[in-house]
């Protein structure tokens, strides 16, 4: 091991050791996609340990897409609105595409109040919705396979008509 | 419930407990999910303000009525070095600790009255009201 590469390693250990007890928010990668769940409070070191988690993952996994799932926050100022924007923007630049999901009422109707700059946030109903969004061609599927071609086109447009129907039409 | 609430803000810790504790003040007091959430991220901004340049101070809630209807006040005290320039601070994007100062104009925007009193070396006394 050259010395430069065993710098590096003693890096990261620092690293993982800095952020031994701070909790971690739960990403795992599902057709070439980052699905991140943030079910713990954005404070300052959670998410600094979320954005070095994120981007380990998206450049280890090479996915094209990342969805940050925020249904689990109850409240988003503007420090971690801010902070949330700028990891986004760290996807983008690494060339994966972020989507949004399960923002709650409050939350949205609280940051636009506060006038926070949603400028270019792509945001989805669900994760259906999303992977629709990241993923809007079904995969290239070898010619001598057109059935499964078929069938993928098929869930792409139910999962488009789940992100159109938020309530049941109910008769009055 | 005549319950004013005082909240010692020391931590993190301290900060989270102020903003789930206002959630849910505010919604015994009568707000909807949306305006409910408002009062809370106003009282996480005003937290954060706190931790970051005096270190420590008070959250105080209290319910408030007026002719015609009733709400909450939230003031958030401090005596940490103040602010020298309180226009400045209003102000999106001014900020002297290197963030961005998104907070008191949100904070603003988000209640329906909001007042700052500061002076340098004393401290800051933030006092905002919503109204059902």
């Amino acid at each position: 091991m050259s010395n430069s590469e065993n710098n590096y390693s003693n890096r990261l250990e620092t690293a993982e050791s800095l952020y031994a007890d701070t909790p971690a928010v739960a990403i795992q990668v599902s057709r070439d996609v980052v699905v991140a769940s943030i079910q713990v409070d954005l404070e300052q070191h959670v998410m600094a340990r979320f954005q070095q988690d994120l981007l380990q993952r998206i450049h280890a996994s090479g996915a094209s897409g990342a969805i940050l799932d925020l249904s689990g926050l109850d409240t988003i100022d503007c420090e971690e609105f801010t902070a949330l924007r700028k990891i986004i923007t760290m996807t983008a630049i690494m060339g994966a595409e972020c989507v949004l999901v399960g923002l709650r009422p409050g939350v949205v109707s609280s940051l636009i109040e506060a006038g926070a700059d949603v400028d270019g946030l792509r945001a989805a109903i669900n994760l259906d919705a999303a992977y629709a969004m990241l993923q809007p061609e079904p995969e290239a599927e070898p010619p001598d396979a057109p059935d499964k071609a078929v069938e993928a086109s098929v869930t792409e447009q139910e999962n488009a008509q789940s992100a159109v129907d938020i309530l049941p039409w109910e008769e009055p | 419930m005549s319950g004013e609430v005082h909240r010692t803000i020391q931590s993190e810790t301290d900060a989270s407990r102020a903003v789930l504790e206002t959630t849910i003040y505010a919604q015994q007091a009568g707000f909807d999910e949306a305006p409910s959430r408002m009062i809370a991220t106003s009282v996480s901004e005003l937290v954060r303000n706190i931790l970051k340049y005096a270190g420590s101070g008070e959250i105080r809630l209290r319910r408030v009525k007026k002719i015609g209807g009733s709400g909450i006040e939230i003031e958030a005290i401090d005596h940490g070095p103040g602010i020298p320039d309180c226009e400045a601070a209003m102000q999106d994007h001014f900020s002297s600790s290197g963030t961005l100062g998104l907070g008191l104009p949100a904070v603003k925007r988000m209640m329906d009255e909001f007042s700052l009193v500061s002076s340098v070396g004393e401290g800051t006394r933030v006092t905002a009201r919503k109204w059902i």
